[in-house]
């Protein structure tokens, strides 16, 4: 992690992240400013995290051996096993506009209930 | 020297224009900013339809192309609003003119630092001016 850099948000999940699927839980169409203002969310949350189970795995796992000694040696996380076992966790530096938790009118928790029932789906599909 | 930490406010306002015959309506806005009524997010356009709707009660209604020209924010838009504006003028549409706040919700702090344009068979809105 470079120095300058926070982790606003930690995501551990086993969608596989995909923006199409992402406005469209979100019943928001690609054109217009709905998708403008989201698809900010989306990037903050995946495109422009941290992926850490795939750094880990492409060039830390023989440094520190296991998943969860990486995250709480490298970011200071501590997870449990159920979070570690997702196929992706993602370390979040940035949070946009609208998933600013300051503000009354954030999107926070319902983006938080999207991603999940998109794994939901996900998972019944498996 | 003295050097002072505090939090820098970036507070700004910024210039739009709304162009349509009549008054803005909820169900056009979702339409246009394709936003499901039933969406998770719904309450977030709900509130900036409503800053939306305020801002343009607000704002300076033009009625020529004079008015245009000497608009104080003229700057703010390009050749090509300005031109929209003026030709929807001609027609007799509403041509308004007005502020969004970055200091007053997160609604409108998110229109006021985007860069954007609703275009529909109803309105148009010109909102080129927010750059940060």
């Amino acid at each position: 992690m470079r120095s300058w850099e926070k982790i606003e948000l930690v995501i551990a999940t086993s969608w596989q992240p995909n923006e199409s699927d992402f406005l469209r839980k979100l019943k928001i169409e690609p054109d217009g400013i709905g998708a403008l203002f989201f698809r900010d969310a989306f990037a903050c949350l995946f495109s422009d995290s941290i992926n850490a189970k795939r750094e880990f795995e492409q060039y830390y796992s023989v440094e520190y051996g296991t998943l969860k000694r990486y995250l709480d040696g490298r970011y200071g996380i501590v997870m449990g096993d159920d979070d570690l076992e997702k196929e992706s966790i993602f370390l979040c530096t940035w949070l946009s506009s609208a998933l600013d938790r300051h503000y009354d009118d954030s999107q926070f928790e319902n983006v938080m209930k999207c991603i999940r029932d998109l794994e939901s789906e996900n998972e019944s599909q498996t | 020297m003295k050097v002072k930490l505090d939090f820098v406010s970036n507070s700004s306002s910024t210039s739009f224009v709304y162009i349509s015959e009549g008054d803005l309506e909820k169900e056009d806005f979702f339409k246009a900013a394709g936003v499901s009524p039933d969406s998770p997010v719904s309450g977030l356009f709900g509130q900036m339809f409503y800053e939306l709707s305020s801002r343009i009660r607000e704002g300076t209604l033009l009625s020529s192309s004079d008015e245009i020209d000497d608009l104080d924010e003229r700057h703010e838009f390009t050749a090509e609003t300005i031109a929209k504006m003026k030709d929807a003028v001609s027609k007799g549409q509403k041509v308004i003119v007005s502020q969004l706040s970055s200091e007053n919700n997160l609604p409108e702090m998110m229109m006021c630092t985007s860069i954007f344009e609703i275009d529909s068979d109803k309105f148009h809105i010109n909102a080129y001016s927010n750059y940060w």
